[in-house]
């Protein structure tokens, strides 16, 4: 049996696995399993984002006044970032396919500093949070010290569940980041030390689709928790 | 085939035959395999080492129950074990039994695969499997938990002391090695199968794993992010479901249903696979229905999905949402209903063999039926107000879930051992083994179903308000006894065939299907010889095929000649 | 080049087309943030703020749209791959069932949503500011 076959062109050598009969059903598998995979973080986050819903439509005025204490410049910022660092991931997928390790290299690179610059701008926007008692822990205080005036009006269970949710689900999208930036970190290793596993591009692909959902989240968060109208 | 095989067994005067066991005998070969077969062995005895852990809590919940004032346990004790039974049995057990041992070892084999879409990610489910077992482990041995296997709000994130978090993480670390098998599963069922082998001649067992894993796909993340909210409460006081912060409960009761009760599905529809397999090739007929009972497992993994509301009849959802989900719940019955009509027309003026499997599977469809049926009345909103949260529901989800997941996984062992492990199985024994796990387990929740009814709440230690109760609960207690002798009775007698079993031919049931067909005695690594090409219909059974091997050969020490 | 290949994943995309989604990426979110910002600083459109959460979620849809069209490729991948993609926010939106139960919660004897007395709370006991 055909332990390994090459792709019918020279320039991008793809290892068939065994179980497989040929590259096309190969690539659909790898694609198939991906999204399958990708269902199960929609649900993920499609939980915390049906209890924010629901707690929202509860207390919207009180929410209203919390997005208040939070930043939509460093938001903005991040999304911009984000969408920056998807783009950069397409276009190592693309180098990847093509067979461009330097330039895949370095638009993998770029897409980790990305990562970090997110993580940096989370890092600011977190420690803020703490250093003004907005944890939803016994430290709590209330009304928040950075608005007062603004915050009164709402009652501390409701602030600490808006707290709540915020550090759930942008921790939850944190933790997301950082795997991917653990995943990209290795897949740069790997192109650059000319690893044969990675001559396939679909290793990119599937990385760079892990990415992308990570992006796919943060557009929804952003206006869930910067944006919110009165 | 290679001659350096016979040094290792030099009573065997044939040349010994190269497969999926004989290719390595290291210990090293066996952990660090990517044949789909292999791992399903050592599922097969890891979900046995947890049935056995979970089994012992139960016996520990029975005995307490022979007295109304409680046998040995501290009452706190008591509440880890019920709890211990719970998370033990359900998430470490009857959540992958089927689907990972069955389906795990037959799946590519049916589909005339060389192996899963992913046989790397198959091995590491294995591990993560086996890493939130042994977390679980970690959280028994290290106190327990006692909050009920549903770790329902502020109970589990507020008041309880006891190993709550660690024990949401092994169930958490359990959940990815379901989604990473049933994306094995789905991807291999879309993209491997056999030439000519298009959807609708998918034997009935790939449809209900196929069914089985978009439900895991689509339910388990929910439960996992669920059950994490509630080790962050605990942990950071971040808390989505607390009333202190102007949270709802229920709603953690919502988030949680809407996994676990598709998650009974995801216990009964791999089982229900396996009768569909055994009732067509015991009663020599092709499935009555074949589309239908296809149909009924996407439909019953859908519908599944919209009837999570009936498990808080009773617990403050509103009466709107109530009257919704006690409608949905009884529709649900009627794709059920249908399988198990269409099984019983599968029988009808069939040439039925009362094989062992076979006899697991009638009894199969007899408990399936009960628990069904008294489903039916715990769907309906007036009744179930009276009867929740008694021993009624705890006899109805055991004849769901013991009925039909473990005697279907019984009938699936007996029926795919000779190709499992290429050995028969003593015939008899299986017949009063099978008799013995039937009776027990009637005896053993028949009484609840009158006890629950009479109105005994379920996970209470004491009953003294109420000693008439004690009759019942002893004979509840004496079922469970002859139900642990019942088990032990396959493991003794299959063990012993690895070594003593007469040898089994490629195909002794005389049944279709590529696993049978078309492998050699026991599967090479890679399945087949070549790759199969399908021409007929699944079932292409006819009643004067040739019968079953013959019961004498189903003896220990028997020698059958190879027929081929 | 695989750009011959009719079946499979082995469609290169130029670099342009992802520039394209790029900067349609960037345009969509300075228009939401615009909208908010407008929204919250003009006295006369501060009634009718609320439309905003249509406008806010009307964009992201179609910003996640063009990530999961373009980006991750599903607009060139398969049509299994197609339903795989768009059957899980399907599925999602099925929990919103649970809207049936608050929706009605109001017309309960106990809605539910009441705040729990604070001494009966475990943590509240001893902690400073509660
Ligand atoms: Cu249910």
């Amino acid at each position: 049996m055909a332990l390994e076959a090459t792709h019918g062109n020279q320039m991008n050598p793809q290892k068939v696995y065994e179980q497989f009969e040929d590259i096309d059903q190969q690539n659909e598998s790898y694609l198939v399993g991906m999204w399958s995979f990708l269902i199960t973080e929609i649900m993920f986050f499609g939980v915390l984002i049906f209890c924010y819903t629901l707690y929202r439509w509860q207390y919207q005025p009180s929410f209203y006044a919390m997005s208040k204490l939070l930043d939509m410049k460093m938001g903005t910022i991040n999304t911009i970032i984000l969408l920056t660092s998807s783009f950069t991931m397409v276009l190592a997928v693309h180098y990847a396919q093509i067979q461009r390790r330097a330039a895949q290299l370095y638009a993998l690179l770029f897409t980790i500093l990305c990562a970090f610059g997110f993580l940096i701008v989370k890092y600011f926007e977190y420690s803020h949070k703490f250093h003004v008692n907005l944890f939803p822990n016994p430290t709590f205080v209330w009304p928040a010290l950075d608005n007062p005036a603004l915050t009164a009006s709402v009652p501390e269970p409701v602030a600490k569940m808006f707290f709540s949710l915020y550090f759930a689900m942008t921790g939850l999208h944190g933790i997301h980041v950082v795997v991917g930036i653990l995943l990209l970190g290795a897949l740069s290793y790997l192109v650059w030390k000319k690893s044969t596993l990675v001559e396939d591009f679909m290793v990119t692909e599937m990385i760079g689709l892990y990415w992308h959902f990570v992006d796919l989240v943060w557009i929804f968060l952003f206006p869930l928790f910067y944006l919110m109208p009165k | 085939m290679s001659k350096t095989l016979d040094k290792k067994h030099p009573n065997n005067s044939h040349q010994e035959e190269v497969n999926y066991i004989t290719v390595d005998y290291t210990m090293k070969s066996w952990f660090i395999t990517k044949d789909h077969k292999r791992i399903g062995m050592l599922y097969l005895a890891t979900v046995l080492v947890f049935f056995f852990v979970g089994s012992v809590a139960a016996g520990f919940v029975r005995f307490e129950l022979t007295s109304p004032t409680g046998q040995i346990l501290e009452s706190e004790t008591f509440n880890r074990m019920f709890t211990a039974h719970g998370v033990v049995m359900i998430f470490f057990f009857l959540l992958i039994a089927i689907p990972a041992v069955l389906g795990n070892f037959f799946l590519p084999l049916m589909l005339g695969a060389r192996d899963l879409a992913f046989p790397k990610l198959n091995l590491l489910s294995y591990y993560l499997y086996l890493g939130g077992g042994l977390f679980g482990v970690v959280a028994l041995v290290s106190g327990g938990v006692d909050t009920g296997w549903t770790f329902y709000t502020p109970l589990s994130s507020m008041y309880s002391n006891s190993q709550v978090v660690l024990t949401i993480t092994a169930a958490f670390i359990t959940g990815f090695s379901s989604i990473a098998t049933a994306v094995n599963f789905i991807v291999t069922i879309h993209k491997m199968r056999a030439p000519g082998l298009t959807w609708f001649r998918l034997p009935l067992f790939v449809w209900a794993h196929y069914a089985t894993s978009i439900i895991i796909l689509l339910g388990t993340p929910v439960v996992a992010i669920t059950l994490a909210l509630v080790a962050v409460e605990r942990l950071f006081h971040i808390g989505v479901f607390s009333p202190e912060y102007g949270g709802d409960p229920v709603l953690f009761q919502h988030m949680f249903w809407f996994y676990s009760h598709p998650a009974v599905y995801i216990m009964i529809l791999p089982a229900m696979g396996v009768v569909s397999e055994i009732i067509a090739c015991f009663a020599r007929n092709r499935v009555f229905g074949y589309e239908f009972i296809a149909a009924s497992s996407l439909a019953i993994g859908g519908l599944g999905f919209l009837v999570w509301g009936h498990h808080m009849f009773a617990s403050g959802e509103s009466y709107f949402q109530a009257a919704f989900f006690s409608l949905m719940t009884s529709l649900v019955a009627i794709p059920s209903a249908i399988k198990v009509f269409n099984w019983a027309a599968t029988l009808y003026k069939g040439m039925i063999y009362l094989t062992t499997p076979m006899a697991y599977a009638i009894g199969f469809l007899g408990l399936f039926v009960i628990g069904g049926l008294t489903g039916l009345y715990c769907s309906n909103l007036g009744v179930d107000v009276h009867l929740t949260g008694t021993y009624f529901i705890v006899a109805h989800f055991h004849y769901v879930m013991v009925g039909g997941t473990i005697m279907a996984l019984l009938a699936g062992i007996h029926f795919w051992w000779p190709k499992m492990t290429g050995r028969m199985y003593p015939e008899i024994w299986g017949k009063i083994g099978m008799l013995v796990i039937f009776s027990g387990f009637h005896m053993t929740f028949m009484p609840q179903f009158i006890l629950g009814f009479l109105g005994m709440p379920r996970r209470y230690h004491y009953y003294h308000f109420a000693p008439e109760f004690q009759a019942y609960n002893v004979f509840s207690t004496a079922g469970a006894g002859v139900l642990a002798i019942g088990f032990m009775i396959p493991v003794v007698y299959l063990l012993l065939s690895l070594k003593h079993g007469a040898k089994a031919p490629a195909n002794p049931w005389n049944a279709k299907g590529l696993e049978w067909e078309k492998t050699d005695r026991v599967p090479i690594t890679h399945n087949f010889r070549e790759i199969p090409v399908v021409t007929e219909e699944a079932y292409n059974y006819s009643i004067d095929d040739e019968p079953p091997i013959e019961a004498k050969y189903t003896k220990f020490g028997a020698v059958m000649e190879e027929k081929s | 080049m695989s750009n011959n290949h009719s079946e499979g994943h082995s469609h290169v995309i130029p670099i342009p087309v992802y520039f394209r989604t790029y900067l349609q990426l960037l345009v969509l979110m300075f228009l939401t943030v615009a909208v908010a910002v407008l929204a919250e600083s003009n006295p006369s459109l501060r009634e009718m703020s609320y439309l905003n959460n249509f406008v806010a979620m009307a964009i992201a849809t179609t910003k996640a749209m063009l990530v999961v069209w373009i980006f991750m490729g599903v607009k060139y991948s398969s049509n299994l791959t197609k339903f795989y993609a768009f059957f899980g926010f399907v599925w999602f939106s099925m929990m919103f069932l649970v809207y049936l139960d608050y929706a009605f919660r109001k017309d309960e004897i106990n809605t539910g949503w009441s705040h729990v007395p604070a001494n009966a709370l475990p943590r509240a006991k001893g902690i400073p500011g509660s």
